[in-house]
Parts: structure tokens; C-alpha cells; sequence
């Protein structure tokens, strides 16, 4: 899954879904470094969004006014 | 017995006469002839009645010189001429002609006893027609607002009738249709002469407004037709408004009286016929101001109310603008609100989830001094160890491969 073509839902889908396994499986530890590597790379990624999203926000509604 | 010749006896008459007569008498007498001849001289026959039986009757003269200014006195002071049918008060002498036997000379006249006589005669005919209740007939009938058809009682040859057409044709504005009923407007054939013209008019009388009875000529003209009982009769009684303009100056006629309305000249009733038209066309003229204020005051009243109507409108559409723009600011403002307590959560969220991360991630246990112990790649914590077991060691920046030489259980 590259990360362009993923939303913001599936991203924060997949990071629950990583922390839930990491939690709750015996994980390989390399398998494990490699989920949080993926997941706090998701984490960078849906902050972006948020970050991108509360000033497209700001702009729209400064149009308003 | 003594015997006397024809001229003897005329003599002694006439002394006896001139003994035991006054020089002069005033005597009261109607004239009943009346000639003027060649050389001015005026012959009259007198006479007294009693019913129309002729009481007493003699000749008279008023010789030419005395006549020329006792006619033009008597005219002056009466309005009429010295002619048959009136009664007059004369100063007369009483003569005895050997030849011409009794004969009466005229030596003045006074006016003011035909002055009573007419005005006394005037105020039975004016009372006989208030009796008759003849007087306001004609005054009651209603003058068209604008009479253009007037049929006129004159003499077609009098000034008078020639001053009231060209009045009435020279007004320059308004048009009358005038017939002609020609008539004698003086002398003992007037008031037949006028009742007959009245009658004419009477028979086409619908092609008529009104009439007008005009005389022209001077103060001297003989009037007393005009004061006839049977002329005001025929004037009271007739069907259409009669307008008067005999041309005199003394007090109006009994005909005045009795018509409609009296002027004094043929040029004045002429202008009171066309003042008539003025006042109706300025009647018109207002009631068209009115019409046209009523029009302009309903105009502007209209404009007004459109010019209200519209900012009304426009006022209206403002406010609801405003109110829509206000629910939409308040919408945006919502929206603000809503999508910034969205992010936050979603912040909140991803932050959650970062720290979630951190706490489980082993480096983050390395990074603290602490090294992980691991068999085929696990966690040594659930697994079998035996003696001589391969183990691998990691810290933050080292791999340390060890076997196992001894297993305690604690």
C-alpha cells in the first residue's frame, strides 16, 4: 500500500489495527519494528493531513468573511 | 226786430268771446287727429271721453313756430311725440274766426300731466299682470347655458338691429344663428305688428334658444307700445326666454319689465349673449383645470406609492439578505467550531496512538540501557532454554551473539 493512496480512515484503521496486534500477538520482534516503523510513519502522515486539513479549513472560511 | 248780417253776428260772438273768456285756460284734452302741414303748422282734433263716447270734441292748432318747440319740449320731457290716443294738458286760447268759426291755439303743454297720466296708466297694466300673475312667467323659464339659435323681433332696417348683429358676428370666437322676424317697433302697429312676429316665431319656436326684441334710435322714440298690456301679456306668456334691448333711456318699459331680461341697448344684449358663452367656456376651462389637478394629484399619489412600494421591496430583500447571511455566518461558524473540534479529537487521537506506539516499541527500551535476549528471534521470556542454547543479545548499537552455560529458575 503506498502511502498517496491511502485516506486518512484507512490510515488510522491500519495504526489500530498494528496496535491491537502489537499488543496482542507474540510478535517476531523485527516484525514488530517493522509495524511501529509503518505505523508511526501512518501517525506522520494522518498529522500532515490533519495540518493540511485545519488550513484548507482556515482559508474556505476566511473566504466567508 | 233788428236784423243782423252773418258777419255782424260772428262779430258780436266773437266780442261776446273775448268779453267773458280768460285769455287762456288750462284744459285737459285727448288728441284724437293729428296733422302737420307743408308750412309746420299742427292741426289737432280734441276730444273727451266717457266709455269711448266722445263727450265734447273741438278743433286745435299749434302754430308752427310754437309748435317746432313745444313738439321738441313735449318729446324731451315724455319720450313720446304729440300724437292721437294720449291725453294732454295744453294752455289754450279760445278764438272766433268770422270764417273759420271756433277754434282752440295751443300756447303751451305741460308734460308732466302725460308724464302722470302714463306713469298712472303704466302702474294699472303693471298690477293688472302681477293680478294675472303674467308678471315673472317669462323671468321663470330657463335661459339655455349657451342659446346660439335667437330669433330677433326687429325692424330690419334699424341701426340697433344692424349694431346687434355685427356684435354678435365680431366676437371672434363663438358663432350665432340669428333669424330675422321683422317687425314695426313703433306707432299704433307695433304691438300687433310685434305680437305677430312673436306668433311666427311661436309656431317654429323648437328651432329657437330665445328671442330678443331690439330697437335702435334715440331717447325721443316713441316707446309707449312697450307699454301695452297686451304686448307684456303676449311677452309674459311666451314659451321661450325673451331678452329686451329697446334703446332707451328713461325707466324701462313694461315689456322690460316683464321679459326675461332687459338690456338697454341691442349691443348690450348682444354682449350679454356672448359674456353668456365666456362664462361657460371658462366653465370649461376649470372644470378641464380640475380634471387635469385630479389627474396630476393622482399621478404623484400613484408615483408615490411605487416609489414606497419599491424601497419597500428593496428594504425587504435587504433584510432577509441580511437575515440569510447572518444564519449562514453562524452556520460558518458552526462549521468552524464543528470541524475544529474534529481535528482536535482527530489530534488527540493520532497523539493517543503516537504515545501508544512509543510505549510499546522496543527501541525505546534500548534507548534506555536496557538489551533484549532473544532465541530464534523471540523473546527469550516464553521459551524453553536449554545449556548450550544460541542466544542473541541487543542493545541500542550492539548485537551480541552468547550461549547458554547454565539456567537458574527464579
Amino acid at each position: 500500500m503506498s502511502k498517496k493512496s491511502i485516506s486518512y480512515k484507512e490510515a488510522i484503521d491500519r495504526i489500530n489495527e498494528i496496535v491491537t496486534t502489537i499488543e496482542g500477538e507474540d510478535l517476531d520482534i523485527d516484525e514488530l519494528t517493522g509495524l511501529v516503523k509503518e505505523a508511526t510513519t501512518l501517525i506522520g502522515s494522518c498529522k500532515d493531513k490533519l495540518q493540511n486539513a485545519e488550513s484548507d479549513l482556515q482559508t474556505s472560511l476566511d473566504k466567508l468573511n | 226786430m233788428a236784423q243782423l248780417t252773418l258777419f255782424e253776428l260772428n262779430n258780436l260772438i266773437k266780442s261776446q268771446l273775448e268779453n267773458n273768456l280768460e285769455p287762456n285756460y288750462w284744459v285737459v284734452a285727448e288728441i284724437s287727429e293729428l296733422r302737420v302741414n307743408q308750412k309746420g303748422h299742427c292741426y289737432m282734433e280734441l276730444v273727451e271721453k266717457e266709455n269711448n263716447f266722445i263727450q265734447a270734441k273741438m278743433r286745435a292748432n299749434i302754430w308752427s313756430y310754437t309748435y317746432r318747440s313745444l313738439s321738441a319740449q313735449f318729446e324731451n320731457a315724455t319720450g313720446t311725440s304729440l300724437k292721437p290716443g294720449i291725453k294732454v294738458l295744453f294752455n289754450l286760447s279760445v278764438n272766433f274766426h268770422e270764417v273759420y268759426g271756433l277754434s282752440l291755439t295751443v300756447n303751451d303743454i305741460d308734460p308732466n300731466y302725460t308724464i302722470g297720466e302714463r306713469s298712472r296708466l303704466r302702474e294699472e297694466t303693471i298690477q293688472r299682470l302681477q293680478q294675472e300673475e303674467l308678471f315673472d312667467k317669462n323671468k321663470k323659464l330657463e335661459l339655455p347655458i349657451v342659446p346660439q339659435n335667437i330669433a330677433v323681433i326687429s325692424s330690419d332696417s334699424a341701426a340697433g338691429y344692424g349694431d346687434f348683429i355685427d356684435q354678435l358676428r365680431n366676437n371672434g370666437s363663438y358663432y350665432f344663428q340669428t333669424i330675422l322676424f321683422p317687425a314695426m317697433m313703433q306707432g299704433n302697429e307695433a304691438v300687433v305688428s310685434i305680437r305677430k312676429a312673436l306668433k311666427d316665431i311661436h309656431e317654429s319656436q323648437t328651432n329657437f334658444d330665445a328671442v330678443v326684441i331690439i330697437r335702435g334710435g334715440g331717447a325721443q322714440a316713441d316707446l309707449d307700445c312697450f307699454d301695452t298690456y297686451e304686448l307684456a301679456r303676449a311677452i309674459s306668456l311666451f314659451p321661450l326666454p325673451l331678452l329686451t334691448g329697446i334703446g332707451h333711456e328713461r325707466d324701462q318699459t313694461v315689456a322690460d319689465l316683464v321679459a326675461h331680461t332687459s338690456l338697454k341697448t341691442p349691443t348690450a344684449v348682444a354682449e350679454f349673449l356672448i359674456s353668456g358663452m365666456n362664462r361657460f367656456d371658462d366653465l370649461l376651462h376649470e372644470y378641464l383645470y380640475r380634471i387635469e389637478k385630479v389627474f396630476e394629484n393622482k399621478l404623484t399619489f400613484e408615483q408615490r406609492q411605487l416609489q414606497y412600494l419599491s424601497s419597500s421591496i428593496e428594504q425587504a430583500t435587504k433584510e432577509t439578505l441580511k437575515s440569510y447571511d447572518h444564519a449562514l455566518g453562524q452556520k460558518a461558524l458552526t462549521l468552524k467550531y464543528v470541524s475544529q473540534r474534529f481535528l482536535e479529537r482527530q489530534h488527540s487521537l493520532v497523539d493517543r496512538l503516537d504515545q501508544q506506539l512509543t510505549l510499546i516499541d522496543p527501541m525505546t527500551i534500548l534507548k534506555r540501557g536496557y538489551s533484549l535476549t532473544l532465541k530464534n528471534g523471540k523473546s527469550v521470556m516464553n521459551q524453553k532454554l536449554e545449556v548450550g542454547d544460541l542466544l542473541e543479545t541487543r542493545t541500542l548499537n550492539k548485537n551480541i551473539n552468547s550461549q547458554v552455560t547454565a539456567i537458574k529458575d527464579e
